[in-house]
């Protein structure tokens, strides 16, 4: 044996000390505090420390093993420029295939060949300006549908977690039974203003409820300002969420198939032929979220929900997402809608064909005419604000979408 | 709570352990994990208003094989949770240091 292999035995040694000396302190910590846990009534239990995102920090702790240092998990850096990466890269493998399946539910299959051999030979990391390129005779908003579907089928797995995410932190929030007002205090600081309402008629111990409030506005803000730049330690903890979160989690309606939803959505004049739903069924809606609301705490009149509802919607008026799309023209806004019309609730379809028999100017700006349309005086009906509500969370949507290509 | 895995490396960073193999490091890190787990949640306990000790008992133990779900649960029922954190594994970091200086 030479030196060289006798110096690094002797440091082993010692660290073996000190490793053993701390291994006695934590065998005695860890006696002590399960007895006192025990005494409280609590079960032993996993470490919070096990999260995923510490074995890639101890992995790079290793790497740096003779320097004796670490490089700490930067959340706000590294790995969110990573993640993006990762994502653009992602979508550019996936989404042109994806478009392409698009593209067979819009019945112009027989260029799809075309279409993908033209993106791959002329990519720009912009599909939609590619197909335009190529295919200016195919209707742009038809464009937009495919690559927005197939953006959306990308992002399914990032929703489903979201609301996996967020049905845990509000499984937290059962005792705030208890405590509404703090409750109150949470969705509000945690909640986009057109998320507010549905919590308000919300029974925060009704599982089945979470599916009413994790609305599309919900998901798609969230996405808006948080899906590209989601540290991997996101996706991780949810991998390790019991799958049992999903359950109870309400299955959405089924959509129509593409074509049913696109059908004759190019021309205006088509929009009358939606099937209508009468008054009866907004008031049907209403009632089931009045039962609710009052259900939730015996002490809350129908009073209170409208009141709710009214302040909800002056709150809907004053957000991003009103301005974001208030001033584009009323006949861009319909022509949008039609196109989205499957995503929309009955009643909001029935006033969308109303809208359109008594667009005047299809020059003015939606914002006006919407409101315009919906009320006459400065409160809504109760039909109003569930109208509005779609319409605006679900117009955003798309505006926003428009504008990210 | 992201920076809860930094403060848990930050705490074998402290110790000189010279040369060990990572199996013992690995080992070391999830023990301290859990001496660590178990004084947060005896702390927090104590921060508990009583008349909501039950209930926090109680989200605990059905928790208690899902550190995310108890993560987020104590994130949003303790205001303060955070630093009572903190203080702990402050608290765990000086305990080891002492030891070493015995």
């Amino acid at each position: 044996m030479h030196l060289g292999e006798t110096i690094p035995q002797l440091e082993t040694r010692e660290s073996e000390s000190v490793l053993s000396q701390i291994h006695e302190f934590n065998v005695q910590e860890k006696s002590k505090n399960l007895k006192d846990l025990a005494a409280n009534g609590i079960d032993k239990m996993k470490s919070i420390f096990q999260r995923l995102n510490i074995k890639k920090a101890i992995k790079s702790f290793f790497k740096k093993e003779d320097e004796n240092e670490f490089e700490p998990i930067d959340n706000n850096n590294e790995d969110i420029s990573e993640s993006k990466i990762e994502l653009n890269e992602k979508i550019e493998q996936e989404v042109g295939p994806k478009v392409l399946l698009e593209f067979d539910t819009l019945n112009i299959s027989s260029i799809k060949s075309d279409i993908y051999t033209y993106y791959k030979e002329n990519h720009t990391g912009n599909i939609r300006k590619a197909i335009v390129a190529k295919y200016p005779e195919i209707p742009q908003n038809k464009i937009d549908i495919a690559v927005n579907r197939a953006i959306t089928q990308l992002s399914e797995k990032p929703v489903k977690e979201f609301k996996s995410k967020i049905a845990t932190q509000l499984e937290a929030h059962d005792i705030f039974k208890e405590d509404f007002a703090k409750f109150w205090q949470w969705r509000l600081k945690n909640l986009p203003p057109t998320a507010h309402a549905k919590f308000v008629h919300t029974d925060t111990g009704n599982k089945l409820q979470y599916e009413n409030f994790i609305s599309d506005a919900v998901v798609s803000k969230f996405l808006d300002q948080h899906t590209s730049t989601l540290p991997d330690e996101f996706f991780d903890e949810i991998d390790e969420k019991d799958q049992s979160i999903h359950q109870p989690i309400k299955t959405p309606e089924p959509t129509p198939t593409a074509l049913e939803d696109l059908e004759g959505v190019d021309n205006l004049d088509d929009l009358g032929n939606r099937p209508v739903y009468t008054s009866e069924d907004i008031d049907n809606v209403f009632t089931k979220e009045l039962n609710e609301f009052t259900q939730s705490d015996p002490t809350l009149t129908e009073a209170d929900f409208i009141n709710t509802l009214t302040n909800q919607s002056n709150g809907w008026i004053n957000t991003q997402m009103y301005d974001n799309i208030s001033n584009i023209s009323t006949k861009d806004a319909l022509i949008m809608l039609g196109n989205i019309n499957s995503e929309l609730k009955p009643f909001t379809r029935t006033a969308l064909s109303d809208m359109h028999n008594t667009m005047s100017d299809e020059t003015i700006p939606f914002g006006t005419f919407l409101h315009n349309y919906l009320t006459n005086d400065s409160i809504f009906s109760k039909k109003d604000i569930h109208i509005a509500s779609d319409i605006i969370t679900k117009l955003d949507k798309t505006v926003t979408l428009s504008k990210q290509k | 709570m992201t920076s809860l895995e930094n403060k848990l490396l930050s705490i074998i960073q402290d110790i000189d352990l010279g040369v060990i193999n990572e199996t013992k490091k690995l080992s070391l890190l999830d023990e301290i994990g859990d001496v660590l787990t178990e004084r947060i949640i005896l702390r927090l306990l104590n921060e508990v208003p009583s008349e909501k000790k039950d209930v926090f008992i109680e989200k605990i133990n059905e928790h208690k094989d899902n550190p995310n779900k108890m993560l987020l649960f104590i994130d949003h029922f303790i205001d303060n949770a955070d630093e009572i954190i903190d203080e702990e594994i402050e608290k765990y970091k000086n305990d080891l240091k002492s030891l070493q200086k015995q």
